[in-house]
């Protein structure tokens, strides 16, 4: 052992972490709220910014109370992305409690997104659909708004973070185009369908199926005995094949519907759950489609 | 003998001022409190030239404007990618065709996926003729799903200011099998009948929600 090599190796060391978080101080710092945008912001950016989620892994993003820690992360943030649109209202008590309103940049991913209402909401208004990142069509025009935002924000890796979105989008494409081809083999034309929840309307608009019913639009809010006893007459009276209900998220209203009107059960993954990884979107993606088109070749088998 | 006693009451000037500064507080104050706790509409208004992307479209159309709004973005990228690096001949000649779009992008609503077949097997062209004013349309017609409508995407450089932008507006005829416009000038795709779509778009869902 020679103390003064061991003490030079140690000072190299030293030298090169030091040289590794300046370069890693020069990329932008980005907060993101919910998974899909964890995914979306670290296939943009790849290796020239940090990805920091807002809240723990693990934490449920419908009924999540902010905690002293989220403030502290908050502040470390150059900018943070958010949905905006009823899905993470908790960021905003965050920015706020953390004095940021107003310094913190916010990339608002669905601004540019053309909402629609949740399918079957029968009420007297329209009620806006937030999920739509639970979509192929709808998640690239946030990738692509996400995209061109970090670019004003970081103009020198614009370029970059835009090629990066096309290619993450093309990416997408292809991926759904792979069960379309799937579908194509099977006649999904009488195909009806229920969910559990509002969350997939946007998903099943791109594939032109049919929502007749949705069991509970809003997360938490219980349909009453008269509406529930309602919605089964209507699942039993449009011949509904397939009731959707969420990957979980257990309910023993699925269990009662499935009872009472004998459809086929099924679970979406709501893509808010797990781990924060970038290949989370496409993971759950592939869930979700795999679900669609074995529940969609079930019921044609059943209904020849 | 009688005698009759006016009794003035001693203070009705002072009443007087002070019913009248309460009822001018009250007008105040109440009007300050419906000033603060307005919320203004986010919701655009519409001219009888226009529809709602959200309100007024059956599923076809909103999918189909959905999936255009989307496409519009990579519409341009893709225009400044054959403009600048795909040659002098393509460069020419600088937007996707529908061919492309649909076989090396696999993108909606272009693409002949069961989407297309499901949204009632649009026939889509691009229409070059509109070059000289400065847009590329998209239209597509024939769309068979009942209630469907004909579609024009024009992608135009939009003059804001001293400067140029990209801009994309998304037309539609109530006649699914309307033919191509001659020519794509406002007032006369309005006398031709058809409607702008207007989007109910994340951001006015942020304004209506934080109330600005």
């Amino acid at each position: 052992m020679n103390p003064l090599a061991d003490f030079v190796r140690l000072l190299l060391l030293l030298i090169v972490a030091g040289q590794s978080s300046v370069v890693a101080a020069q990329g932008l710092r980005i907060g993101t709220t919910l998974h899909p945008y964890y995914s979306f912001a670290a296939n943009i950016v790849g290796d020239r910014a940090e990805i920091v989620p807002l809240i723990d892994a693990g934490s449920n993003p419908h009924n999540y109370t902010p905690r002293a820690d989220d403030m502290r992360r908050v502040l470390s943030m150059d900018v943070l992305i958010v949905n905006g649109i009823g899905h993470d209202e908790w960021a905003f008590e965050i920015v706020r409690a953390a004095g940021a309103e107003g310094e913190l940049p916010l990339i608002y991913a669905n601004d540019g997104v053309a909402l629609i209402p949740i399918a079957a909401d029968e009420g007297d208004a329209k009620v806006v659909n937030p999920h739509t990142f639970v979509s192929t069509t709808q998640s690239i025009q946030q990738i692509y708004t996400i995209a061109q935002r970090l670019g004003e924000l970081d103009p020198e890796n614009a370029d970059f973070y835009r090629n990066n979105a096309r290619a993450y989008a093309f990416k997408i494409r292809r991926l759904k185009a792979q069960f379309m081809a799937e579908l194509r083999e099977i006649d999904i034309s009488d195909f009806k369908c229920a969910t559990m929840h509002g969350a997939y309307g946007y998903l099943m608009q791109e594939f032109g199926l049919q929502v007749v019913a949705v069991i509970e639009p809003r997360h938490g809010v219980e349909p009453t005995a008269r509406q529930l006893a309602d919605t089964i007459d209507k699942i039993q009276a449009a011949g509904v094949n397939v009731l959707f209900a969420e990957k979980y998220f257990a309910s023993a209203l699925s269990d009662a519907i499935r009872e009472a009107t004998g459809v086929q059960m099924y679970a979406f993954s709501h893509m808010s759950d797990g781990g924060f990884v970038p290949e989370l979107f496409e993971r759950e993606m592939v869930t979700n489609l795999e679900t669609l088109v074995a529940a969609v070749r079930s019921a044609s088998i059943s209904n020849p | 003998m009688s005698t009759t006693t006016t009794v003035e009451p001693a203070t009705s000037r002072l009443e007087s001022w002070s019913v009248a500064g309460i009822l001018a507080a009250t007008l105040l104050i109440g009007g300050i409190a419906i000033g603060q706790r307005q919320v203004e509409d986010s919701q655009q208004r519409l001219f009888d030239w226009q529809i709602s992307a959200f309100y007024d479209m059956n599923a076809a159309d909103q999918f189909i404007y959905n999936s255009l709004a989307t496409a519009s973005t990579e519409l341009w990228w893709i225009h400044g990618d054959l403009l600048y690096y795909s040659g002098e001949e393509r460069a020419k000649d600088p937007w996707p065709y529908v061919a492309e779009l649909d076989q090396d992008y696999a993108m909606p609503p272009f693409v002949r996926d069961v989407a297309w077949s499901q949204h009632g097997e649009v026939q889509w062209g691009r229409v070059a003729s509109f070059s000289f004013e400065g847009s590329t349309v998209y239209h597509g017609s024939g769309g068979k799903v009942p209630g469907q409508s004909a579609y024009l995407l024009m992608l135009s450089h939009v003059h804001k200011g001293a400067s140029y932008t990209d801009g994309a507006t998304i037309w539609v005829h109530p006649a699914p099998n309307a033919p191509a416009p001659e020519t794509i000038k406002r007032d006369s795709l309005i006398v031709n009948g058809w409607k702008e779509v207007v989007p109910y778009s994340g951001a006015m869902e942020v304004d209506r929600l934080k109330g600005a």
